[in-house]
């Protein structure tokens, strides 16, 4: 074949591929502007992730618009051993990851816990451990610091032992950050658990994401 | 097959990429392993076999450490800035669309590689990797000085049709990783349908032959298709002789890695005119031949 017949048939071979590739179902085609719930999903679809790479996330985004998201694989911070000293007070229940919305919604409308609460700031954390295989589905325990609570309430849970790491430091981030950092979790060091703690003080509210590690 | 349409996230599929091309990269040097024990018991281990193979490596190294560089400056700046500006389209990131960019990926590698052969400038780095006069699995990790450069500009149009970086970066890497285990002479023919369709170690050793009837052949790199498409398929039929014309009778690492480099260079410094230079860069390497063998 003449080499200029040979790049019209590539190029209409790259044609029908790509018009192959639009035809993809709708949700395929969803945009960022996900819900909390259906990133978290999205993020636990059953695959285990490699450690991403910090230089290409700052490459990445320094290409697109010069600034760069506060991610914990670029702010590396040491780990700890923590102490299991953190009592919560709230809702306790092993789910599918997919289905954490309802179960926020569940603390949301807890009326006793809220009115509990003693202090002008407080944290709400949402702890999720012990993992099924897939990492698709876990124990979550959603309640406030037990110390921002009076006595009518006792504590529902308690953090697990283990070596603690910031994956994503306080701040004010949109939902898509949040998940994000979750792809920064390094299965290889035994993951025990994820925290998710909101700090509330009047109307402003920050959050930040750790990992709770074996090793 | 609900799950080829499920969305993913860029850097799962980044992941992705890591984790096959670790993984496979440590299944390469144990099938590498087990083909010397097969050279050994064919009694055609020899020491310089033992050398070239760890030039081989060698040169992998080096390729590596300047595709870093590369790769951190050059390469992720232009793919994202083109997919965000550029771009037709966002596809989505699903298994579906991998296996599209694959597809395009192999098409578009067939033309890279090609182009590698038939231009001087490409020629001058790819000479790298054809000059061994072996053919095993270390010699798929023999690299040129620029191998990792070209590829950009051969998967940009993928970038602009929609593909993201990532994605593509995964299909170029399955291409590269498929045509590692093709390095080898321990396997004669692959059953008859899949010598039909894919790249196998018997097409790709024609590719890296000597031999006059061989010359610029099989191109391929998943899919020997496109070369039967595009009339540069040839079948084995004969036993080949490897290497590149003159041999490089080295395995200084430092020699074989610059050689096709330098002697462009020289050429390029001793050209009579500009356009000479032109056609130095652009011809095949073979005119460049034919014309020093005119003056000589």
């Amino acid at each position: 074949m003449r080499l200029s017949l040979s790049i019209v048939t590539t190029i209409i071979i790259a044609l029908v591929v790509w018009l192959i590739m639009l035809w993809q179902p709708p949700e395929s085609w969803s945009d960022n502007a996900m819900s909390y719930e259906e990133l978290l999903a999205q993020t636990f679809s059953g695959q285990p992730r490699a450690e991403p790479n910090s230089g290409m996330e700052t490459a990445k985004n320094d290409a697109i618009n010069g600034a760069s998201l506060s991610r914990s694989s670029d702010v590396e911070t040491p780990s700890d051993h923590r102490k299991n000293t953190l009592a919560i007070a709230g809702v306790n229940r092993r789910i599918a990851l997919v289905d954490i919305g309802p179960l926020w919604l569940e603390f949301s409308e807890n009326k006793h816990l809220e009115r509990a609460i003693s202090t002008d700031t407080f944290d709400v954390y949402a702890v999720f451990s012990k993992f099924n295989a897939s990492y698709s589905v876990a124990d979550v325990s959603i309640g406030y610091d037990l110390t921002a609570l009076n006595d009518s309430v006792a504590s529902t849970y308690m953090l697990p032992k283990g070596k603690l790491h910031t994956l994503l430091v306080a701040g004010h981030y949109q939902n898509i950050d949040i998940v994000g950092a979750w792809e920064n979790i390094d299965y290889r060091r035994g993951l025990i658990a994820v925290i998710e703690k909101r700090h509330f003080n009047g109307d402003d509210e920050t959050v930040s994401l750790q990992a709770i590690y074996q090793e | 097959m609900d799950f080829l349409f499920e969305k993913m996230g860029e850097f799962e599929i980044y992941g992705w990429e890591l984790w096959i091309g670790d993984w496979f990269f440590v299944i390469a040097i144990g099938l590498f392993l087990l083909e010397l024990i097969v050279i050994t018991a064919k009694k055609q281990m020899s020491w310089n076999l033992l050398g070239d193979s760890l030039t081989n490596f060698v040169t992998l190294t080096a390729f590596r450490g300047i595709n870093m560089v590369i790769g951190a400056l050059f390469y992720l700046a232009v793919f994202f800035y083109v997919y965000e500006h550029f771009s037709i389209t966002h596809l989505p990131i699903t298994w579906w669309t991998v296996i599209g960019g694959l597809i395009l990926a192999d098409v578009v590698y067939y033309w890279e590689h090609r182009f590698m052969h038939m231009t001087g400038i490409g020629w001058a780095t790819h000479t790298v990797h054809h000059s061994s006069p072996y053919f095993n699995l270390s010699v798929a990790y023999r690299f040129g000085p620029l191998d990792g450069l070209y590829p950009l500009f051969f998967h940009l149009p993928l970038v602009m049709l929609g593909f993201h970086p990532f994605v593509v970066f995964l299909a170029e890497m399955l291409v590269q990783t498929y045509q590692t285990l093709l390095h080898t002479e321990t396997i004669k023919k692959l059953p008859r349908p899949i010598e039909a369709v894919m790249n196998t170690p018997s097409h790709h050793r024609v590719h890296h032959a000597t031999n006059r009837k061989y010359l610029d052949k099989n191109y391929a790199g998943v899919f020997i298709i496109w070369d039967k498409m595009f009339g540069t398929f040839a079948e084995e039929d004969e036993k080949v002789r490897y290497g590149v014309f003159p041999r490089i009778n080295s395995v200084n690492p430092i020699k074989v890695f610059f050689e096709g480099i330098a002697k462009l260079s020289s050429r390029l410094w001793h050209a009579p005119n500009w356009s000479y230079r032109f056609k130095l860069l652009f011809k095949s390497p073979t005119w460049a031949w034919e014309q020093e063998q005119k003056s000589k």
